[in-house]
């Protein structure tokens, strides 16, 4: 497997795509640190004394993923391929490992963070990728077998209901759905059969339903959402003052650091619903903006993979894509009341250093695989059409 | 068959986020000012900056009533731990003057403020800060104070723990002493605090007007003091007590008994807060008789020296012997008015007839409100001679089936001291705005003549032997000072119907000096026992009041030589 130098291919056609998917995910990030210093200065200065102190946790966590993001930039994606197995180990392992006294540390009546010294890291949030590497994997070595039901569509449905289960009994219901759903596109991309997945949707409903009815919380958020002014003050509470911020931010907002919600209103603004202060202050033209920047990298995200000339790296690309776009747009969903309320970070944007270390690992692995293009770069610069290239390529299979 | 599912799942994504924009256009442009309106009624906070009420002066200046700061006790009782509400209760207890069982319901529970006494004092206050318990403050307040205790009680009024006039001036003016409140507009927190920088608007108070009256605070001491002793004295029902500024019509005194301490008001009862001068008709009796006198004169009907047979005592008319309380035979005109004989009164009124008796009495303002700014005065009764009886002309005479306040009463017999040009009578001199401007000062209101200056110096003249040896009113008679008055001893309705022979209301009424009146006053002692004439009863007391206040003014004697001992 080679490694071909990238800028070989300057003024292709695909060349231009990680510089705006870069951009788009810069100008997310910007967004975020703007809407994090905002909302959180005068809960910083409220309990710890200083104003600076959310923003700097944000600001270091932003290093670190910019060395993540760097490091799976320069990595050929293939070599992921190559070590998914391990990779799956490895997350299952970090998942195991929160709930293992020392290590593991609890906050809000869920188990979900690793500790060490200040820090805190949410392993869920970078295994979600890892999760998706390796059913991208999977799904493109058992393409022959896609159609069957045990050696096709069992081991990949293995994969994702073990990863969601380690997930769900932190208890994190939110990230396990969208691990399972993300596994659920990748079978139907990598070519899984409908009626598979469409009994398998019918079955997993009654076990939805417990997992909801079972939970007080849940159900209360569910109930909520129907009518959240049926409790103002208790399970409706979260979703009214969010209703409240983004409307009375209106078409153009109260201007940045004008928000009155976060002044200790609304729960959780600077993480689960940091949209809603983004919505108050910047009003629709930030909203709007940002359902935009989004929608940018999911165009961005599926033209990378459609370019990809290999089915993982095509799985890879929508499968992070779509990792991305899906937990943003629940967020948003939320924020406005289409959806029950369900603690899902804003990708790039919301305040927690797992959750942005995971967005930045998504871009560089996009990035990676935009660039890592052997044989079409190599097809272009020869100028020969593609089709010839084909037999080049299974040769080297 | 790949590339088709890319594009479901593409264009699946698609979808939803168009549904996201029309939802957030929908929220934040179409619905803006509904969710504009519910941030700004959890966000905004209006408080009311209460403004300072004005205070009340007297004509030299003394505060009579004024609103000094103070603190108030509140709770806020969510904010109280349960375990402890018997222990603060048990604290409070002691600075709260309610029962401990009341104190402890109202520290329980969830609300956010609830009143635990009003406007401490200042040891209290100070008490309440050294405990430092949890959920209990301190809130600025104001406190209305009046300084002179019952000093002028029944004209000053008082205010609820609110600062709204509930009696008197304070409830008359309530709306000039009031001012208006200021207010600030603030923003709060989710945990209900203040947000210093989001303070927007505010707009300061207004503080109320100061209200400076007529009375001199030290002629009405003198006044509550004479009166006081009278009272208890005579062990009377009530007793009322009025100078007058006869040019003026400027009240300078005014006191009732019973009386009561407006910074205690709940204590008083409505007998205790009644301002009797003002508010409760009695008939006149004998005082009244200058009324017709002076009218008859005037029409030049009787003269000075016109002599009138008294009947010895007894005249029968009606059906009815009318007596007087001694008997006479031939009496002048002067000499019925020093004596007071209802015979000669009686002929006097025969002589002017009904109707213009009527019309003069009337000219003397009498059955009418006099227009004093206080509240709840009552005009009296003079019927009009349709509805009189054959015995209600001589009764109108001697001050029977007429009824007029204490203040009618010396009202209309100030016009004689003022040249026979009837003064509506005021207490009230002037508005102040807080800043000192004058906002109205109320003027001399002259309300027309009722007899000609010559007849008002005769009715003096003739008045001032009243005072003198051989008079009814003698004990009245001030050193240096002729007084021109007029004593009263009415026989008070009885309740089983008809004039009562066991209950009397001695009246004098005076005015000082005769030549030139500076003073107008008016004694009214109810039901004194055992005296009850109002020669002996009322006329010391003017006396007494007269010359004080006469060394307190520093009046010339008009007989020099006479000079009052100092």
């Amino acid at each position: 497997m080679s490694f071909p130098d990238q800028r070989e291919g300057g003024g292709g056609s695909g060349n231009y795509l990680p510089l705006i998917l870069v951009s788009l995910a810069a100008a997310l990030v910007g967004i975020g640190l703007l809407m994090i210093y905002s909302s959180s200065a005068v809960y910083s200065l409220d309990t710890h004394g200083d104003r600076y102190f959310i923003i700097r946790r944000q600001l270091f966590w932003l290093g670190a993923g910019l060395l993540a993001f760097l490091a799976a930039a320069k990595t050929d994606y293939h070599w992921l391929q190559g070590k998914s197995r391990f990779l799956l180990l490895a997350g299952v392992l970090l998942l195991v490992s929160v709930f293992i006294p020392g290590l593991g540390r609890s906050g809000g009546g869920a188990r979900r963070w690793l500790g060490a010294g200040g820090l805190s890291f949410q392993p869920a949030e970078v295994v979600k990728y890892l999760a998706i590497i390796y059913l991208a994997d999977l799904l493109a070595r058992r393409q022959k077998v896609i159609d069957r039901f045990a050696p096709g569509f069992l081991p990949p449905l293995a994969v994702i209901g073990l990863l969601s289960l380690l997930v769900v009994i932190q208890p994190d219901l939110g990230t396990a759905l969208s691990i399972a759903v993300i596994g659920l596109v990748l079978i139907y991309l990598g070519g899984g059969r409908l009626i598979h997945l469409g009994f398998l949707c019918l079955a997993a409903l009654p076990l939805l339903a417990v997992m909801v009815l079972r939970v007080g919380y849940r159900m209360r958020r569910i109930l909520a959402f129907i009518d959240p002014w049926a409790d103002p003050r208790g399970a409706g509470f979260q979703i009214i003052q969010s209703l409240i911020a983004l409307g009375s931010g209106g078409p153009t907002g109260l201007g940045l650091g004008e928000s009155r919600q976060k002044l200790f209103y609304l729960p959780a603004a600077t993480t689960d619903f940091i949209f809603s202060i983004l919505g108050e202050e910047l009003g629709f033209l930030g909203t709007g903006l940002t359902v935009v920047l989004v929608v940018g990298i999911l165009i961005v995200g599926f033209m990378i993979a459609a370019r990809s000339e290999d089915l993982f790296g095509r799985l890879l690309a929508q499968g992070v894509t779509a990792m991305l776009v899906i937990q943003a747009m629940i967020n948003m969903g939320v924020s406005c009341g289409m959806l029950p309320t369900k603690g899902l970070p804003f990708p790039f944007i919301s305040y927690g250093g797992s959750n942005l270390l995971g967005s930045c690992l998504a871009v560089g692995i996009l990035v990676s695989i935009a660039s890592h293009r052997e044989e079409k770069c190599r097809c272009r610069r020869t100028r020969r059409p593609i089709s010839l290239c084909q037999p080049n390529q299974s040769k080297e299979k | 068959m790949y590339k088709s599912r890319s594009r479901t799942v593409f264009i699946g994504f698609l979808i939803f986020a168009v549904l996201l924009l029309s939802r957030l256009f929908a929220l934040q442009c179409l619905q803006h000012s509904r969710y504009q309106l519910q941030a700004r009624g959890q966000q905004q906070s209006t408080y009311f900056l209460p403004p300072r009420r004005g205070t009340i002066y007297d004509s030299r200046g003394n505060m009579l009533a004024a609103s000094i700061p103070c603190y108030s006790l509140y709770a806020v009782p969510r904010e109280i731990p349960p375990e402890r509400i018997d222990e603060i209760a048990d604290l409070l207890f002691p600075v709260i003057d309610t029962d401990l069982e009341q104190i402890r319901s109202r520290l329980t529970g969830e609300r956010w403020f609830v009143w635990l006494k009003r406007q401490l004092s200042e040891e209290e206050s100070e008490r309440i800060r050294r405990l430092a318990l949890p959920g209990i403050g301190l809130k600025e307040d104001l406190k209305r104070v009046y300084p002179k205790g019952n000093l002028l009680s029944q004209v000053l009024g008082f205010t609820d723990p609110d600062g709204n006039g509930l009696e008197g001036l304070e409830w008359k003016f309530d709306r000039q002493l009031r001012g208006s409140p200021g207010w600030l507009l603030t923003e709060k927190d989710g945990a209900r605090r203040e947000v210093a920088w989001h303070r927007s608007h505010s707009l300061d108070p207004l503080d109320g007007c100061d209200i400076h009256l007529t009375v001199d605070e030290v002629i009405q001491s003198f006044a509550e003091e004479a009166l006081e002793r009278v009272y208890r004295q005579y062990g009377a029902a009530w007793a009322s007590l009025l100078v007058m500024e006869p040019s003026t019509g400027k009240i300078l005194a005014l006191a009732n008994r019973p009386t009561f301490d407006p910074n205690v008001y709940p204590l008083s009862t409505a007998e205790e807060r009644r301002n009797r001068t003002i508010t409760d008709p009695i008939e006149p009796g004998s005082t009244f008789k200058v009324f017709p006198a002076a009218a008859a004169l005037e029409a030049g009907l009787v003269a000075r020296d016109t002599e009138f047979y008294c009947e010895e005592g007894a005249y029968w008319i009606g059906g009815r012997p009318l007596r007087d309380s001694s008997p006479h035979g031939i009496l002048r005109f002067d000499e019925i008015l020093q004596k007071s004989s209802n015979i000669g009164m009686a002929k006097v009124g025969m002589i002017m007839g009904r109707d213009n008796l009527y019309q003069s009495l009337v000219r003397f303002g009498i059955g009418r409100n006099s227009g004093i700014e206080l509240p709840g005065e009552a005009p009296g009764t003079l019927r009009h001679p349709r509805d009189w009886s054959g015995l209600s002309l001589r009764s109108i005479t001697m001050g029977h089936e007429v009824s007029m306040t204490a203040l009618g009463l010396l009202t209309a017999f100030s016009a004689l001291g003022n040249g026979g040009v009837l003064v509506q009578p005021r207490i009230v001199d002037r508005v102040e705005a807080p800043t000192g401007e004058v906002l109205y000062r109320y003027p001399v209101r002259e309300k027309g003549r009722v007899v000609s200056e010559e007849t008002a110096r005769e009715m003096l003249d003739i008045l001032s032997q009243v005072s003198v040896e051989g008079g009814t009113g003698r004990r009245a008679a001030i050193k240096g000072f002729p007084v021109a008055g007029k004593t009263g001893t009415a026989q008070k309705l009885s309740p089983e119907g008809g004039y009562s022979h066991s209950l009397y209301r001695a009246l004098y009424m005076g005015l000082v000096p005769a030549s030139r009146p500076r003073l107008a006053i008016l004694v009214v002692v109810d039901e004194p026992r055992p005296e009850y004439y109002g020669g002996v009863v009322s006329a010391p007391v003017f006396k007494e009041v007269g010359e004080r206040i006469i060394r307190y003014l520093d009046l010339e004697p008009v007989r020099p030589g006479e000079e009052l001992p100092t």
